[in-house]
């Protein structure tokens, strides 16, 4: 029995594999041992603070065995049954798509159909008639990521790039640059250093819409969840806002307050009011660093143009929570030293992603603004990032672009799109379905804050339509907005050719024509650094979130599974088809594309490869007398920025908005947007336009919160994980389908005549997901939560619209995006009904009959989902993979 | 207040500068903690990535290139 022990990186952190005769076993935290340096060491109010000696990953990167060898693997390139390889791709059945079948075919019979169409298609429209998208994070490591090997591939092909949104924050994206800069790091505010600011000032920590304990795993780990506890053992007060009392939230408040969905800007204006009628804001900080403010405050005490005193009266009617609470919530906070916010790197609270989410973030920001934001415990900060950190050590983030095997250094040659023509993300159906469509905004608009206002339209003129889509990792149904209007846009005859490249089979891949298996983290080579995003890229040092640094060469544990291959090898084998291998691969193989990642950085004067490759990872460790800067002291105590966030206006303390300070009264949205309505010059709470305002509510009474998920990251582990579904409030197992929990008050489940485990239909006009109740006073009273990202779409009829069961909520979200000139999507502004489900419990075949048929023609002994799920065909697996490695079968 | 001196103030992130021997090298990160360079050859960024202290030699020996 010949035991090795791997190490790899996945969604949810480092890890350690033990494998025995090439199957894995065991799935571990990483220890460090004591040629490791020491962790950092805070000094705070009589106590002294340091990590824990290891890697702290999130419970679903313990899952990666069940997820490698899981029921849902696509094992084989499959071909849909009923397509027909036209000559002028009309008549290819595309109306069948996702209710057709599929036939085993081998990798030379796939590749070549996907090069003849690529072919084919570019030849008759032109380049741009390819598009193509990823998924969010589906695998973790800098060659697989798709800013690598997926970009360098694309871009070299020349296709009409899909613009991602910023689906988890929308609100401090869109809205937060207006008032105080930061467009660099998407709208986020800086945290360096800001733990230690924390453990030693904070009284008040201020969790808005905000479930660190949640959300933090899929992207860091738990290594944050220790700040949290020492902040507790300190004292520190801890107040969660939520219509969720979420899963922090009930360990770790001292209070919860659950405002109704969508109205939290008009709780910051009710607090606003409080401190300034009774003068509680720092008055010297507002004087010498807000702009028009007065204008601001006269809105909202009454002054303004709607002559509406903005109350905490006034804010209980919208929010429901009560004038005296509001209150003592202001002064609570106007006379501690507060920290708090939302929706950033931790948080992702859904408030970020309603139709006032941009006002919202604005008004957070200012509300800090008004109690001295930068000075020590005062801050908006969410006890997720802004550890120490040795800055000294330089090693690449997937979103830097010093760090992509697309781009130079890590390339020999950068690879460049020829095509300029672009689609949007959460509007890619409309502009196939419409053929045209219009939009602002350039995606994730780092660049400038201008870029938001950029002026899209599809086709770009002079190009043509799109005709072919290739979809790469995860599934959009479960993340993006009324996407029963994907299955429209996959079933349209307008997209003559669908390739869907993925590890599982998502509830995206079963509307392709040509499936490529992919193989999963744990069986190729790669190399990587936890939760870092680069500090070239997006929101730079983001691995302020993690104790540790650590960089991981993520080895090989075991050979892909069945016929599936590596991401790199199937973007190869198509280059070369195609008759530009050696230009892609520029004559490296994965592994050697993991050496250019190490000898292009830091790593290589630390470490030589050879003792890397052998120990598996990489602690950087953290100078004993580590320079602090603070975020944001720099402006306010007025001098250069200091922090690794540099712009040229901040070596004049200014910050990034057109009048370098806080404007409460934004010029920029006057210079660019003055007439739009849903994102003001003037930051106001504006009633939803889908909210309980609105008409529509008084046929759906209920607002739906899709908050990201507890029990997976994204779309990647639910759907194929099945240990996360014995896990009684994620999903409940019935008859071979894992419906998922949807929670409802106790006072509204009576009058519905809903019980506590009852079947239960979420509707409204767009759809309809049966999920099970649970009955709960965590949840206010008017709303429905139901965790977002399934990456299990199962509608009782495949390929319609029909009832879901596996709890894809999104289905139910308007397509609508926040306004007409802000283009970020509002899931959480979703009204709808329930009921108890009172109707035949579906008995219907489940997705899985198409994997097993083309499992059982590959080998008629082949062990079927149902019993991998059940576990008793896992067994089988193992078996079949020793017998392999002994040479005896193919697998 | 922290460093008066601020790597960041003076090398210009992407910008182009000289060594005395004629190399020309491209700045890559430029922040309060690092200046790192990559040397450029025929346009392109060859080599390791240097790290370098503001206040060393040969940074104070790099001059901005047109």
């Amino acid at each position: 029995m010949a035991e090795k022990v791997t190490h790899s990186i996945c969604v949810g952190g480092p890890i350690a594999i033990h494998t025995v005769d090439g199957v894995i076993r065991r799935v571990r935290p990483i220890v460090f041992d004591r040629n490791d340096p020491p962790g950092w060491v805070i000094k705070a109010r009589g106590h002294e603070f340091t990590p824990n000696r290891k890697a702290q990953p999130a419970f679903i990167a313990l899952t990666e065995k069940n997820r490698a060898y899981s029921y849902d693997r696509i094992r084989y390139p499959m071909i849909r049954e009923d397509f027909a390889e036209t000559p002028d791709g009309q008549n290819r059945n595309t109306q069948n798509r996702g209710k057709s079948g599929y036939r085993r075919a081998t990798w030379d019979e796939a590749l070549d159909l996907v090069v003849r169409e690529v072919k084919r298609l570019q030849e008759k429209y032109g380049k741009e008639t390819v598009t193509a998208c990823t998924g969010s994070h589906h695998s973790w490591g800098l060659v697989g990521y798709k800013l690598s090997a997926f970009a360098r591939f694309f871009r070299m092909l020349g296709y009409t790039e899909i613009k991602d949104n910023p689906d988890s924050w929308e609100g401090f994206t869109w809205g937060a640059p207006h008032t105080y800069g930061y467009y660099w790091r998407l709208g986020g505010t800086e945290a360096f250093d800001l733990l230690e600011d924390a453990l030693q000032n904070v009284e008040t920590m201020i969790m808005w819409s905000h479930d660190p304990d949640t959300t933090r795993g899929g992207y860091a780990g738990n290594e944050s969840t220790m700040w949290r506890h020492w902040l507790d053992d300190l004292g520190v007060a801890f107040i969660y806002i939520d219509p969720y009392n979420n899963f922090s939230s009930v360990k770790q408040a001292d209070k919860w307050f659950g405002p109704r969905p969508g109205t939290d800007a008009a709780l910051c204006e009710g607090i606003a009011h409080v401190w300034l009628t009774e003068g509680t804001y720092d008055k010297e900080y507002i004087a010498k660093h807000a702009h028009r403010f007065d204008e601001w405050a006269d809105y909202i005490l009454g002054n303004g143009a709607d002559r509406l005193p903005k109350t905490p009266k006034w804010a209980e009617g919208e929010t429901g929570i009560p004038a005296a609470d509001i209150k003592a919530l202001a002064r609570r906070w106007a006379s501690t030293k507060t920290m708090g916010g939302s929706g950033l790197r931790g948080g992702f609270g859904g408030v970020c992603r309603t139709a006032n989410g941009t006002e919202f973030a604005r008004l957070m920001v200012q509300l800090f603004a008004m109690q001295g934001m930068g000075k020590p415990g005062q801050n908006i900060w969410v006890g997720t990032t802004g550890a120490p950190m040795d800055y000294g050590f330089w090693f690449g983030g997937y979103s830097d672009p010093l760090s992509q095997i697309a781009n130079q250094p890590i390339a020999d040659v950068t690879a460049v799109n020829s095509v300029t023509q672009k689609l949007y993300r959460p509007n890619v159906p409309d502009a196939i379905l419409d053929g045209h469509y219009e939009w602002y905004g350039e995606g994730f608009c780092g660049g400038g804050i201008d870029l938001e206002f950029t002026e899209n339209i599809y086709p770009k003129p002079g190009c043509s339509k799109v005709h072919m889509f290739w979809r790469y990792g995860g599934t959009f149904m479960g993340t993006m907005l009324d996407t029963n209007k994907w299955i429209k846009m996959y079933q349209s005859p307008e997209l003559e050719f669908v390739v869907n490249q993925d590890i599982h089979f998502h509830g995206e891949a079963r509307f392709a024509d040509v499936i490529l298996p992919a193989c999963s983290n744990l069986e190729r080579y790669d190399i990587g650094e936890l939760c870092n995003s680069g500090n070239g890229g997006y929101q730079s040092h983001s691995q302020t979130g993690n104790s540790w640094q650590v960089v991981v060469f993520q080895d090989k544990a075991i050979e892909p599974l069945w016929e599936s291959r590596s991401d790199y090898w199937i973007f190869s084998q198509v280059a070369a088809r195609l008759g530009w291998g050696d230009k892609y691969t520029e004559g490296r193989t994965e592994l050697d594309w993991c050496k250019r990642f190490w000898e292009k950085s830091d790593l290589c004067s630390r470490i030589s490869w050879e003792e890397f490759t052998e120990k598996g990872y990489y602690v950087a460790g953290v100078p004993e007398n580590w320079e602090r800067h603070p975020g944001f002291r720099w402006f306010a105590e007025g001098f250069p920025c200091d922090t690794p966030n540099h712009k040229p206006f901040q070596e004049e303390g200014k910050l990034g908005t057109f009048t370098g300070k806080f404007e409460f009264v934004s010029e920029s949205l006057l210079y660019w947007a003055p007439h739009d309505e849903a994102r003001t010059p003037i930051a106001t709470y504006k009633h939803s336009w889908e909210g309980h305002h609105s008409i529509k509510a008084k046929k759906y009474p209920f607002h739906l919160i899709t908050p990201h998920p507890r029990f997976d990251y994204h779309t990647q582990h639910n759907s194929s994980t099945p240990w996360i579904w014995e896990i009684p409030e994620n999903r409940r197992y019935i008859d071979g389908n894992p419906y998922l929990v949807a929670r409802i008050h106790p006072k509204k489940a009576e009058e519905k005549g809903i019980a506590d485990g009852d079947m239960i239909l979420l509707f409204n006009e767009r759809g309809s997901v049966l999920c099970v109740a649970r009955v709960t006073y965590r949840v206010e009273e008017n709303t429905i939560h139901a965790y977002g990202s399934s990456g299990i779409y199962n509608p009782v009829e495949p390929g319609t619209a029909s009832m879901d069961i596996g709890g894809c909520v999104n289905v139910l979200s308007p397509g609508r995006l926040m306004g007409d000139m802000v283009p970020g999507m509002a899931p959480n502004s979703t009204l709808l009904d329930v009921c108890k489900y009172d109707g035949e419990m579906p008995r219907t075949q489940y997705f899985e009959y198409k994997l097993d048929k083309v499992a059982k023609e590959a080998d008629p002994d082949a062990e079927t989902c149902v019993e991998i799920i059940e576990g008793h065909g896992f067994e089988k697996i193992q078996a079949k993979v020793k017998s392999a490695l002994a040479g005896k079968v193919a697998i | 207040m922290a460093n008066s001196v601020m790597v960041q103030h003076l090398f210009k992130l992407g910008g182009f500068y000289k060594a005395p021997d004629g190399k020309l090298y491209k700045v890559v990160v430029s922040d309060v903690f690092n200046i790192r360079l990559f040397e450029i050859a025929d346009g392109n960024m060859t080599g390791p990535m240097i790290k370098i202290r503001y206040d060393d030699d040969f940074a104070k020996s790099l001059v901005e290139a047109e």
